[in-house]
């Protein structure tokens, strides 16, 4: 089990706990955080662009960089950072955790 | 019909017999007399996934699971081929008939147009058209809804989206229902080269003239550094077409026709419309429009369904909604709903680009509707048009109420 400090937009942080193997988004999910997708989302397909989050620079930097849809997607969330990524593309696993992920605003 | 028989059909070897069911998606009576509770009849009478001979033969897939699980995998499930049965017409509507990765970027592009604060923005307008077209036929005291209101509220945002002439309305909204009715082939492909000359003369208009709206950011967009084809144009347009303009003015119709039948919940929403999302969510669930179809690509089997390379494959998308396993007593329209489950906007990389502003499209006009037309009820009910098919629909909905007791604005 690894540990996430994860940013809700309220501001509150909260610490959650996850499998390795399972995405990122699934794992927030998990904790009973739902603001991480939209009413309506694609599922975790790379395809709606509502699970956007922003990862802490180190942990950005250990994981494998966007693919060619997820870069499509990124171009159009509110306030995209330099670490911002889809949640539904990120595996969960030991080099992310104690990383800090807030989680995106509306899109 | 609605039968389990193994009969003189033509069907593949792949195709277990047991897994044959008669069911024909157009023309089953059961689906003419309640599109939603003749599809949800499937659930206790015929198996999870199975083969309908009828209209060349295709699978159905009725559970929830089953259905988020096809519409999200892209590697066995194709969107190539979206009729039932197959047209194999090559006519490419993008981004609904690409497949990932080439989808992705075309979606992302339309995304920017449609998302929350964009829609928010148009919120305006949909209240001034939504008031506009109740005007109409608020002194008569009856009318179509389907006709006067249901269709002609989405055809008025279309426009606005679009920056189409509005003093064309009329006669746009006559081919938009025409479109959209029972005609011959001949006729829908008459209709479809006027949608596209009227798609091509927009785009030329704005090309001359750019305004504050769709069409005209569309000419500006890009797409890894290339700006849009004409074709590309023309594609993505009649898109926009085909997407937003019969599904919402059902799903209106649909959730307008439940409340005509529930006067406590008309008396309810008019005092608490912060309720009023909760309305649309239900009704969405409840009564879903889109009957989802995709082409195996690759073969895959699940629940002992031999998914195999060329099959079609129909997920009605109600039949999800109306699942007992993820909505208990699914039949009950239910404002409370705990963990609401429903995929009536679809899933998957082709989950509907226009949810919010469907979402929003319904959720102001029954507003609206409810502030200025009192108690209403169903008028002459005999028996109600249902339109079985991929996009179902409610041809006729007659509504009467006392025009002495309405508000003006």
């Amino acid at each position: 089990m690894s540990k996430l400090f994860v940013t809700l937009r309220s501001g509150e942080v909260r610490e959650i706990y996850g499998t390795a193997g399972e995405s990122l988004k699934q794992v927030i999910l998990d904790a009973g955080i739902e603001e991480v997708h939209g009413l309506t989302n694609c599922g975790g397909c790379c395809s709606c662009g509502t699970c956007h989050v922003v990862l802490d620079d180190a942990s950005a930097s250990r994981i494998p960089q966007p693919g060619e849809c997820e870069l499509d997607l990124l171009e159009i969330v509110q306030d995209r950072r330099p670490t911002s990524r889809l949640a539904c593309q990120v595996r969960f696993g030991d080099e992310l955790n104690g990383a800090r992920v807030i989680i995106g605003p509306e899109r | 019909m609605g039968s389990n028989v193994a009969g003189s059909w033509d069907v593949p070897a792949h195709v277990r017999p047991d897994q044959i069911f008669d069911w024909d998606i157009y023309t089953e009576e059961r689906l003419r007399t309640d599109l939603h509770l003749g599809w949800h009849w499937l659930h206790a009478n015929a198996p999870d996934i199975f083969w309908s001979p009828r209209n060349k033969g295709h699978w159905i897939a009725t559970r929830y699971e089953d259905q988020a699980r096809i519409l999200k995998d892209a590697e066995h499930f194709s969107s190539k081929e979206l009729h039932i049965p197959p047209m194999f017409n090559n006519y490419v509507m993008i981004p609904l008939n690409l497949d990932p990765p080439d989808h992705t970027r075309y979606r992302a592009m339309l995304m920017r147009y449609l998302g929350v604060a964009q829609i928010k923005a148009m919120e305006p307008k949909l209240r001034e058209w939504a008031n506009r077209l109740i005007d109409r036929v608020i002194g008569q005291g009856r009318c179509d809804f389907t006709e006067s209101l249901g269709a002609g509220f989405p055809v008025s945002v279309f426009m606005e989206l679009m920056g189409m002439p509005l003093d064309q309305f009329e006669n746009f909204r006559a081919i938009v229902t025409e479109y959209f009715s029972h005609i011959s082939v001949a006729r829908r492909e008459e209709l479809q080269r006027a949608i596209f000359s009227i798609i091509d003369g927009l785009f030329e208009e704005k090309r001359r003239a750019p305004a504050a709206d769709l069409a005209s950011a569309l000419l500006q967009e890009e797409v890894r550094g290339q700006k849009l084809t004409q074709a590309e144009l023309q594609s993505i347009g009649f898109l926009l077409f085909l997407g937003g303009l019969d599904t919402v003015a059902n799903a209106l119709t649909f959730a307008i026709r439940h409340l005509a039948g529930d006067k406590a919940l008309q008396t309810r929403l008019r005092a608490e419309p912060a309720r009023i999302p909760d309305f649309v969510e239900e009704s969405l669930r409840r009564y879903a429009v889109v009957n989802q179809t995709r082409i195996v690509k690759k073969d895959v089997v699940i629940k002992d369904a031999h998914f195999t390379v060329g099959d079609m494959v129909l997920c009605p998308l109600t039949t999800a909604g109306m699942d007992e396993r993820r909505n208990p007593e699914p039949e009950r329209f239910d404002l409370e709903r705990k963990d609401r489950g429903h995929i009536t906007f679809s899933i998957g990389a082709h989950t509907c680009l226009g949810n919010m502003l469907g979402r929003m499209e319904m959720g102001v006009f029954t507003e609206i509707w409810l502030q200025r037309i009192p108690e209403f009820e169903l008028d002459k009910i005999e028996t109600l048009d249902w339109r079985p098919g991929l996009v179902m629909a409610l041809e006729h909905l007659p509504l009467k109420w006392d025009p002495a007791l309405t508000k003006s604005l």
